[in-house]
This record gives C-alpha cells, sequence and structure tokens, in this order.
C-alpha cells in the first residue's frame, strides 16, 4: 500500500509539487493523471526515494519514505520513464546486476530472472548485448529491473510510451497480472483509454497539486462527460492544457537549440 | 546491505563493461603500446638507412679539391665519407664548395670560407652533412693547433676561464640520480608533467562513463532505487578507473625504465663483439637495476595521488548534468593542470621543507620533482605517503558525498 501525505517539493523558487495526498491499495491500479509539467514525475520520484520531498511524507507498507529509505527501496519497483541501459551487458546480466544490488543471488535470482525473461517476452534478446536495442526492447528490460526484487508495490511512469501496438498490449496485460497477484500499482500515463481499461481510482495533478480523484466513472458522472478524456480537460481547463503545451514547445526548441 | 558486497558487484560490473568497451579500452591503451612502437619502427628504419648508407659511405663531391689537399685526404679516409669523382658528382648528397683561393686564405693566416651544400633536407642527408663537418671542424682544430704553436701558445690561452657545473646532494636522499643533465631534466621537469597528464588522461574517459554516463544513458535511477550503499556504488566505480589509470601509468613506466636501462647499457652492448641474449638480458637487468629504486619511490607517492585526482574528477562528474558540462570542466583541468605543475616545479625552491610534501596535489609534483634532483628525503617521502592517503580518502569522500546528493545526482535527469 502507498499512503502519499501533504507530500510537497520545492525546487529553489519553483514549487513542483504541493500538499499532495492518495492512497493506493493492494490489487489496485491507482492513475496519475495530469499534462507534462504538472508534477507527475517529481511525485513518483519522491516516492521512490530518489528526490527528497520538502514537507510532508508518504508511506510504503508501513514504511516512511523519509527515515526508512532502504525498506522502501526494497518494496518498490519503478518504471522510469526515460530510463536507458548499459550498451555492452545483456539483458540477463541487468536483470542480475540489480537483482544483486537488491542483496538477491543464487539459483533464486536466476530462476526469477529467467521467469522475468519469459513473462516479459524477453527470449529472444535474453543475451544479447543492449546496444541496439529497440526503445520497446529497453522498456521491456527496465522493467524487469523494476520487478526483479519482486516488490508488492510497483510504480510504472508512461509504461507504454514509444511502444508499439504488440507491445503496448504486452504491457498492459502485465499490468492487470500485477493487479490480479495483489500488488498495489501506480500508472502515471497520457493514455485516457489506457487509464479507463487499467485504472480502479485516478488522481488528476495539475501544477503540483491534486484537483480531483474518484473512479473514471466517477468522475465521467461528476463532470457530465462523454468519457475520461473529456473529463480530465474539464478538470484541468482547455486553456490550461493549451498554455502547457506551448510551453513544452518553447521548452523543447531552447533545448535543442542548446544542444 | 553490506558495502563490500555493493562494491563487488558495481566493480564486476564496470570491469566487465570496459573489458568489452573496444573503443575505451583502445583510447587506454593504445597510447602507451602504439607510439612507443612507432617510435621503435621509425627509429629503426632510420637507424638502418643511416648505417647502410655510412657503411657505404655518404657520397659527396668536392669542388676545387685541389685548394685543400689535406682536408680532401682526411674526408676519403673517412669511412663513413665516400668521395666521388667529377664524373658521378650528381650522386653526391653533400658538396663541400672549396673556393678558387681557398689555400691562399689559409696561408694568409685569415679564416677561409667554405660552403656545405645539401642535396635536400632529408635525415640521412642530414647525418651526411654531420659527419662532413665533423671532418672540416676537426682539420680546422689542427690548424688552429698548428697557428697557436707558431706563436708559442696553447688551447689553454683562449680559454682563461672554464665552468663547471655540479648539484648539491642531499644525503639521505631517496632513489638513484641520473649521471646526466639530459636525465636529470626529463625527471625534474618532464615527468612530474607526464604523470599528472596520464594519470588523468588514463582515467578520464572511464570517470566520465560511469559518472555523468550514467545520467546521459538514463540508467542512474535504477542505481538510486536500490538499497545499494553510495559508498559502495563509487569505490566500485572508483576502483576500476584506478585500475585503468595505473595500468596506463604502468605501461609508460616501463617503457621509460626499459629506455633508461637501454640508454644506460648502450656503451656496453656496444663495446661487446658478440652477446648471447641471457648476456643481454644480464647486462639490461643490471642498468635497470639502479632505477627500480626511483620507480618504487615513484608508485609509493602516485598511487594515493592517483585515487584523489580521480575521486575529484569523479565527484564533478557525478555533478555534471551531461556530457558537455562534464566535458567543460575536463578542459580545464587538461589545460590548467600542465600549467599547475610547471609553475610548482619552477616557483617552488629546491630543499623544502618536509611539510611542503604534504600540500594537496602541489606536495606530489614537489615531490616527484624531488625524488629525481636526488633532494627528496625519506622523511619526505613519507610525509608526502602518509598526506597523500588522507587526501585519496578525502577524494573518495567527496566522491560518494556527491553520488549520494540529492541536487547533484538529479541534475540533468529527464
Amino acid at each position: 500500500m502507498i499512503e502519499a501525505q501533504q507530500l510537497a517539493k520545492q525546487f529553489k523558487k519553483f514549487q513542483a509539487v504541493k500538499n499532495v495526498t492518495f492512497q493506493a491499495h493492494e490489487g489496485e491500479v491507482f492513475g496519475l493523471l495530469g499534462p507534462n509539467g504538472a508534477g507527475k514525475t517529481t511525485t513518483l520520484r519522491m516516492l521512490s526515494t530518489v528526490v527528497e520531498p520538502s514537507d510532508g511524507t508518504a508511506v510504503i507498507d508501513g514504511f516512511d519514505i523519509r527515515h526508512q529509505k532502504d525498506k522502501v527501496r526494497s518494496r518498490l519497483g519503478i518504471l522510469v520513464e526515460s530510463a536507458g541501459l548499459y550498451a555492452h551487458s545483456t539483458t540477463r546480466e541487468h536483470l542480475r546486476y540489480i537483482g544483486n544490488l537488491h542483496g538477491l543471488d543464487g539459483a533464486g535470482l536466476e530462476s526469477h530472472i529467467d521467469y522475468l525473461i519469459g513473462a516479459l517476452e524477453m527470449r529472444d534478446f535474453a543475451d544479447r548485448r543492449a546496444k541496439g536495442f529497440s526503445r520497446g526492447m529497453v522498456r521491456k528490460v527496465v522493467m524487469g529491473m523494476a520487478l526483479i526484487h519482486n516488490p508488492p508495490n510497483v510504480i510504472l511512469d508512461e509504461p507504454t510510451q514509444g511502444l508499439d501496438v504488440v507491445s503496448t498490449r504486452a504491457v498492459r496485460e502485465i499490468i492487470l497480472k500485477f493487479k490480479s497477484e495483489g500488488r498495489c500499482v501506480i500508472l502515471s500515463t497520457h493514455h485516457m483509454d489506457e487509464v479507463e481499461r487499467l485504472c480502479d481510482r485516478v488522481a488528476i495533478i495539475h501544477r503540483g497539486e491534486i484537483l480531483e480523484s474518484g473512479t473514471p466513472a466517477e468522475l465521467t458522472e461528476k463532470y457530465q462527460a462523454a468519457d475520461l478524456e473529456t473529463a480530465f480537460v474539464q478538470i484541468v481547463g482547455a486553456e490550461a492544457l493549451l498554455q502547457e503545451a506551448e510551453r513544452e514547445a518553447t521548452d523543447k526548441k531552447r533545448k535543442h537549440k542548446s544542444e | 546491505m553490506r558495502l563490500r558486497t555493493v562494491y563487488r558487484i558495481v566493480f564486476r560490473k564496470e570491469f566487465r563493461e570496459l573489458l568489452r568497451d573496444r573503443r575505451s579500452l583502445f583510447w587506454l591503451f593504445a597510447p602507451p603500446i602504439v607510439l612507443p612502437s612507432l617510435a621503435i619502427c621509425a627509429g629503426l628504419f632510420i637507424g638502418t638507412q643511416v648505417i647502410r648508407i655510412a657503411n657505404e659511405g655518404f657520397p659527396i663531391f668536392i669542388e676545387n679539391s685541389d685548394q685543400a689537399p689535406e682536408l680532401v685526404e682526411r674526408l676519403k679516409k673517412e669511412d663513413a665519407i665516400k668521395v666521388l669523382d667529377e664524373n658521378s658528382a650528381d650522386e653526391a648528397i653533400v658538396i663541400v664548395a672549396l673556393p678558387a683561393d681557398f689555400k691562399s686564405q689559409l696561408d694568409g693566416n685569415g679564416t677561409a670560407n667554405l660552403e656545405v651544400i645539401t642535396k635536400d633536407n632529408s635525415i640521412i642527408t642530414f647525418f651526411g652533412r654531420s659527419a662532413v663537418r665533423g671532418v672540416i671542424e676537426d682539420y680546422s682544430d689542427d690548424l688552429l693547433d698548428e697557428r697557436l704553436a707558431s706563436q708559442g701558445l696553447d688551447r689553454d690561452w683562449l680559454e682563461p676561464i672554464q665552468i663547471g657545473e655540479a648539484t648539491q646532494r642531499t644525503e639521505a636522499s631517496v632513489g638513484t640520480s641520473a649521471d646526466e643533465d639530459g636525465n636529470s631534466i626529463f625527471g625534474t621537469i618532464f615527468l612530474p608533467l607526464a604523470v599528472t597528464s596520464w594519470l588523468l588522461g588514463g582515467g578520464m574517459g572511464l570517470i566520465l562513463d560511469t559518472t555523468v554516463g550514467e545520467k546521459e544513458r538514463q540508467t542512474v535511477e535504477n542505481l538510486l532505487v536500490t538499497p545499494a550503499s553510495r559508498v559502495g556504488i563509487v569505490m566500485g566505480k572508483m576502483t576500476v578507473v584506478f585500475i585503468a589509470s595505473m595500468a596506463v601509468m604502468s605501461m609508460w613506466l616501463t617503457e621509460g625504465l626499459l629506455l633508461s636501462a637501454f640508454s644506460d647499457a648502450s656503451p656496453q652492448f656496444s663495446n661487446a663483439d658478440s652477446l648471447t641474449t641471457g648476456e643481454a638480458i644480464k647486462i639490461l637487468a643490471e642498468s635497470g637495476s639502479g632505477a627500480l629504486g626511483l620507480l618504487a619511490a615513484l608508485v609509493v607517492m602516485i598511487i594515493p595521488f592517483t585515487v584523489m585526482l580521480n575521486g575529484l574528477v569523479m565527484a564533478w562528474c557525478a555533478y555534471a548534468a551531461n556530457y558537455r558540462e562534464a566535458n567543460l570542466f575536463m578542459a580545464l583541468v587538461q589545460l590548467g593542470l600542465p600549467a599547475t605543475v610547471l609553475l610548482t616545479i619552477f616557483s617552488m625552491p629546491a630543499n623544502v621543507a618536509d611539510v611542503v610534501y604534504a600540500i594537496p596535489l602541489f606536495g606530489t609534483i614537489v615531490a616527484i620533482r624531488d625524488l629525481f634532483s636526488e633532494s627528496l628525503s625519506t622523511g619526505g617521502l613519507v610525509v608526502n605517503f602518509i598526506s597523500g592517503l588522507i587526501y585519496a580518502a578525502g577524494g573518495i569522500g567527496v566522491a560518494a558525498w556527491m553520488f549520494g546528493r540529492e541536487w547533484s545526482l538529479t541534475r540533468g535527469l529527464q
């Protein structure tokens, strides 16, 4: 179970996340929705102990993210949105490396690696070095790394971003499998159809604050919208979304120029 | 999770990555292998060419040879020179042009002018010209002696004062001194410069790859979400960098030692008529043994120095947001370090107090300088080694601290 309590993060003068509070339970897929720059990734980074909260805290299976980091890390698997791989290591070596760093080794680890390679359909490239892997292959390996220690809580940041249809379907099936296994899943995504299909409950975050939360059906009904996407636009505001899109385009242009 | 376990896991993974990364391996080990090999090949090629032509004699032609019969005779007697007749003058690589009044100039007790004309600027011609000049200068010296003798004077009359040079040695100094000034300059100026450059040069690319490379590849978060100790991660990475730096450094030092041994043994090689392989190795070993003490002292200083430098560079690279930022710093280091080394070598006076060897960075540079000028005492070496160990631990500490900071690790994360 993941419980965020008044989580906040300030980067110098910029308040990225403000008083974010939610609960995600075992056997539940909890969706975190929001436009780009809403504070989703920062929230997920705080939950995974990569970033220290400026205020508030979160408790994962009873362990505080501020004071019991190692306990939290061993009970949490995170799929980072843009995670990459080591060019000269194979899929199996990646899984073994992260498994070792979680304190696992021996036959138990090897059999779990074999299981993940099978479950994530990585047999074809299990012993190939990562140099030249497609985006889909990278995502699968990174997901394997997130699950190598068999965590009861899983955070997935844009898990299907850049994947082809077949890989997307495979990832969605894996998410449902996590749910059926009784894991607590937090899913951050832009795809509303994915949210409607997979999430039991959602929280809509914008400019670092949770604006609304509930089941997709509750939100659709409350805003008398045809679907979750329409409800999402109403909640966040069409103008705000447009501004965010413009800001993102400007940022990309600036970044491209500086490179 | 235990620090030693994390260290072992990270070290094994980073070492494996290094061994598989052909590009990094090439840039690490190609310079110490390829550069000396190229130099040896070039030296052998030029040497054999020069020896072959010297055995046959460098072909020269003398214009107006009747003007200096004695000089012509000396040139003909020289084994390395073959004086051509007028029919084959075109084959000459050097022409000695005697003016038509050369004899009368000499007889008049004045300065007779002649010209040495070379066919081109090749290395063979260079050696041919040197051989010719040597004979002419010897002949000129003999003429000078004759002229002085005719006046009842000798050569000392021309040199009222002679200057001798020597360096004061510290009695309890470490290592052995090179006999020739050239070797001493090599040790006191060039070596500290080379050591610092090679140490960083060997490990720099690897440091970049293992630190800021984790950010560029977006692999750092996968590491951070494990319960692995940050110090263990840093030490595992740093050990690989250290091994690579020391391997490269050892290759350069071994080559330097061999060069020094060959240089010292060359008179014995040239005096011996024939040598078996065993005898040659024995001569080399005896010549090289003198430098071994020097090398041992150098290694004692270099090991903590390398760890400290690698630690500091690693700390920066862990902070840098991307390769561009890290490379900017590297460029500054690569430019600033030689300047610092040269400034230290020339600004620090000789026979400094032992405490100077404890100054971070500068202490080791001065110690290497003084090791080769035989003014480094055993106490100075000990001070440098102990302080070096403390700074090395500090370097690791700074790197580990930086690697554990959220504000440094999250710089550059998307």
